[in-house]
């Protein structure tokens, strides 16, 4: 079945900073859903 | 004896014997010649045919077959017998009955047989080999067969001319090349074997016996008719009558169990001989004491093959079955000389009563019949000369079974005659004669009652009479009476209303008063209570299952209850209604025929399904629940799914409407109905696939089908992996530029908000999602769908990421433009916006596939509903 996309953290060791997780096009975020896609 | 069980040893062998023949070369051969070239012919001689004194005896009895080969054979005359090993190796090429002749030759000592000296029909055949001969130019080979040899071969006559088969001339060899060739002798003609006409091959009797009488002095007669039979000649089967083909016949004629041949050799036949006309005579002087001193003698007539029996062994099997058969390969010659034969083996059976006469043309085993059984009403009347007895049965094959000759009151008065008895006596002794007969009637005093009627003349007094219907009394149907029947009356038992005398019966062992239980005997046109009557009783069941227990008849004042019917699936009994009346059980008023109907109502439960078409994805399941008219609402899946009362064809349901994600079409989906015990699963795709193309929305559904399943691949990551664009999905010019139209619009700014995309959600109905960021606190901003207020959600797990979700879009609004304001920020879109926005760019065919069957689904709901 389709695995739907979880938020991940990751840590970026230039930055030393916490990188958000983000929502991209082709993402899923909930069941029966299909691929985001840009508005315009 | 001896001789027969050489015959015996000879049938066995030949039947094992395999056709293994030895091939053997033969050097220069010159010609070849097809399989079509060689026939095969016969021709009987006999020492009436030839001049004897020419030829002495040696071609008295014989059979000639001649194999032509259709080319000359050298222009010699001799005989293979009698040549050297290159003629005698024709013997291996030639074979009868898949036997070649030098295998049956080599039973026999031939060195003795030279052509000239062949012995014929006055030798023992199995001291006589199979003589091959060519004649002076011929084509053909010819076979010279003892006819008493032939005889063995009846029915299974094959000839077999094996491929590579030579013959030196003397001069030449001339080779016959092809496959084996077969022919058969059938009905005075040789076949190949494969091109033997049907008619020949079976031959079946199923006409059954005809009896003939005595002739004579006990000459007793079967005559099995057999068409084919047409100009055969009269012939005997005498064992020991020499010289006739006849005679082996005896081995396939059986008579119960037990062959003819076997049945005569244990008699002395030798002064038998029906050539001699002493057959007929010589049954006057048989010895019964002794047994079947008689032969059974078998004949053709006509067309009928004639068992004529010893008196003895007929009249043993008086009171039970003669079972002819006939084997397989019997066969019987004709005048002509024409050889006819039987492939199946026929039984014809004969069942006798106890007095020889036919029960029965074909009879089934007598089971007998217990009359005790049936009802009897008995009345006696008088009509001026004589009283008569009316027995009444309840058996209707009473009245068919006394009719073996027709409808013939006088045959059936001479026949029951014979097991009818009053006091002891039959009716047919003297002491009744001209005062006793018996008829049948339909009668009708009783519903489905049949009559035999008895007069007795009224001279006769038959106070304390008994009447009595003997063992094995024949019925036409091919039962027999049981055991014997006794009906004892009992005169001056009571009165009837005019005060007459009356008399009860009993059934042989208790006696019974007046008017108790069956019947009693009164004067015509008088009553005596209660006569007491039997009636039918049937049921109309509408398509369930009568109970076992229920009867097919009651007695006039029994109470006879009635067990419901079951077995109607969906329905449940009800009653039983007669006349329109709920009836349970008989009283003891009822009286006539009963007609009993049952009354169903339908069962509770799911009774049917129906696919949604209201735009989203989903099964209406109808439920019937007796007696709760006051509900017009029921729960199933604890609460979750609600049932609605609908009515429909008259009968209220709850209609259960249960949805189901596109990708899950083809799952089945289950409720269970609160507080009943009630459950029921269907899936979508069943129903889809029920859809005809004579269906309405039939469109809609197949558009729907192809969308279902497109969502089924896309959320099935493997099946998404090999998807494929669907060309049955392939958008027009015109859709291309259609759906052009359905461009998201943003217009407005915001700088706290920015947008990230848009998704569709696949449920039974399809959602629009639109997801956008925003900093900080949103709860000052303003969001709206067409005008009304919403509030987003943040998306879990995704800080500063919402999503404001339009739910609930049914197939018909997928090209609905919704305005959306998110902040400063206006954006105009509509599922078919998701649509378009993929397929103008680069996308996978799982999700293109997807958007073209969403796209086609909006086109037929709107087709559909604008209907």
């Amino acid at each position: 079945m389709k695995k739907y996309k979880e938020p991940v953290l990751t840590f970026n060791r230039t930055e030393c900073d916490i990188i958000l997780a983000s929502i991209n096009p082709g993402d899923s975020i909930y069941e029966n859903e299909t691929p985001l896609v840009p508005i315009e | 004896m001896l001789r027969k069980a050489k015959i015996l040893t000879w049938l066995v062998g030949l039947t094992l014997l395999c056709a293994t023949c030895l091939t053997l070369a033969f050097a220069g051969m010159m010609q070849t010649y097809a399989t079509g070239e060689v026939s095969v012919e016969t021709v009987t001689v006999t020492g009436y045919d030839v001049n004897k004194t020419t030829y002495g005896t040696r071609y008295s009895g014989l059979y000639e077959i001649k194999v032509d080969l259709g080319v000359p054979l050298g222009g010699n005359s001799y005989g293979i017998m009698d040549g050297d090993e290159a003629q005698r190796a024709v013997q291996d090429y030639i074979l009868i009955n898949g036997v070649s002749v030098r295998e049956i030759n080599s039973t026999v000592d031939d060195s003795d047989y030279l052509y000239l000296t062949f012995p014929g029909s006055e030798s023992d055949i199995y001291a006589v080999p199979v003589l091959l001969h060519v004649p002076d130019g011929a084509t053909y080979i010819k076979l010279m067969l003892h006819c008493d040899y032939i005889s063995t071969l009846y029915g299974k006559m094959e000839i077999t001319v094996k491929n590579g088969l030579s013959y030196n001339t003397g001069t030449d060899i001339v080779k016959y090349i092809g496959e084996d060739v077969t022919y058969k002798f059938l009905a005075g003609s040789w076949y190949k074997s494969d091109e033997v006409p049907t008619e020949f091959t079976e031959i079946k009797s199923t006409d059954g016996l005809i009896f003939e009488d005595i002739i004579g002095d006990g000459n007793y007669r079967f005559a099995v008719p057999i068409d084919q039979l047409i100009g055969a000649t009269v012939g005997g089967f005498h064992v020991t009558e020499p010289g006739k083909t006849w005679n082996y016949m005896q081995n396939y004629l059986i008579i119960n169990g037990q062959s003819v041949s076997s049945i005569n050799t244990a008699v002395d036949d030798s002064t038998y001989d029906y050539s001699k006309g002493n057959w007929v005579l010589s049954w006057a002087s048989s010895d019964p004491a002794s047994g079947y001193c008689q032969p059974v003698f078998v004949q053709v007539d006509g067309k009928n093959l004639y068992f004529n029996l010893p008196k003895e062994y007929y009249e043993s099997s008086f009171g039970k079955a003669i079972i002819l058969e006939i084997l397989p390969g019997f066969g019987w010659e004709d005048a002509s000389g024409n050889i006819y034969m039987n492939s199946e083996r026929i039984v014809v059976t004969r069942i006798l009563d106890t007095n020889g006469n036919s029960a029965v043309a074909t009879a089934t085993q007598p089971d007998g019949i217990d009359v005790t059984e049936g009802y009897f009403g008995i009345q006696e009347a008088d009509n001026g000369t004589e009283v008569y007895f009316d027995l009444y049965f309840s058996h209707n094959i009473m009245l068919e079974a006394h009719y073996t000759g027709g409808l013939n009151f006088d045959y059936v008065g001479d026949i029951w005659s014979k097991y009818v008895f009053i006091d002891g006596q039959p009716i047919s002794s003297p002491a009744f004669a001209g005062k006793v007969r018996v008829e049948l009637a339909s009668g009708t005093t009783f519903d489905n009652m049949k009559m035999i009627r008895i007069y007795v003349d009224k001279s006769l007094s038959l106070t304390g009479t008994s009447i009595l219907l003997k063992e094995k009394t024949p019925f036409s149907s091919g039962e027999l009476l049981s055991s014997d029947f006794e009906m004892n009356f009992n005169a001056a038992a009571g009165e009837d209303t005019a005060g007459n005398a009356v008399i009860g019966w009993t059934n042989g062992t208790t006696e019974l008063s007046v008017g108790e239980v069956y019947g009693v005997c009164v004067k015509s046109g008088n009553s005596v209570e209660p006569m007491k009557a039997k009636y039918a009783i049937t049921y109309v069941t509408g398509g369930g299952v009568n109970d076992a227990d229920n009867p097919e008849y009651y007695v006039e004042g029994e109470i006879v209850t009635f067990a419901p019917a079951s077995g109607k699936e969906g329905y449940d009994f009800v009653n039983w209604t007669c006349k329109g009346e709920v009836i349970a059980a008989t009283t003891a008023e009822t009286v006539g025929a009963l007609e009993l109907t049952a009354v169903w109502e339908m069962a509770e439960g799911a009774k049917f399904a129906s696919l949604s078409l209201n735009g989203d994805i989903g099964i209406n399941i109808y439920v019937y629940i007796k007696n709760i008219s006051e509900v017009d609402e029921l729960t199933a899946n604890d609460g979750k799914i609600k049932g609605v009362k609908t009515v429909r064809d008259g009968t209220e349901y709850f209609v259960f409407t249960v949805g189901v994600a596109a990708k899950d079409y083809e799952t089945p989906v289950s409720i269970s109905v609160d507080g009943y015990d009630i459950t029921s699963t269907y899936s979508v795709s069943d129903y889809i696939a029920a859809f005809t193309e004579e269906d309405e929305g039939y469109e809609l559904v197949s558009a729907l089908a192809k969308y279902c399943e497109a969502a089924k691949v896309l959320f099935d990551d493997e099946l998404a992996s090999e998807a494929k664009d669907d060309e049955s999905l392939a958008l027009s010019v015109e859709d291309e530029a259609a759906l052009g139209g359905f461009a998201a619009v943003v217009s407005g700014t915001d700088d706290t908000v920015s947008l990230v995309g848009a998704t569709l959600v696949l449920e039974s109905e399809t959602s629009i999602y639109i997801y956008f960021m925003a900093e900080g606190d949103i709860s000052t901003a303003t969001f709206k769908v067409d005008d009304a207020e919403v509030i987003p959600e943040a998306v879990a797990g995704y800080d500063g990421y919402y999503v404001i979700k339009i739910e609930n879009i049914s197939a018909k609004d997928l090209d609905k433009e919704f305005t959306v304001n998110i902040g400063g920020i206006i954006v105009q879109y509509s599922a078919l916006s998701y649509v378009n926005k993929t397929l103008s760019g680069t996308y996978e065919a799982a999700i293109g596939n997807v958007c073209k069957a969403l796209y086609a689904y909006n086109k037929q709901a709107n087709i559909f509903f604008t209907k």
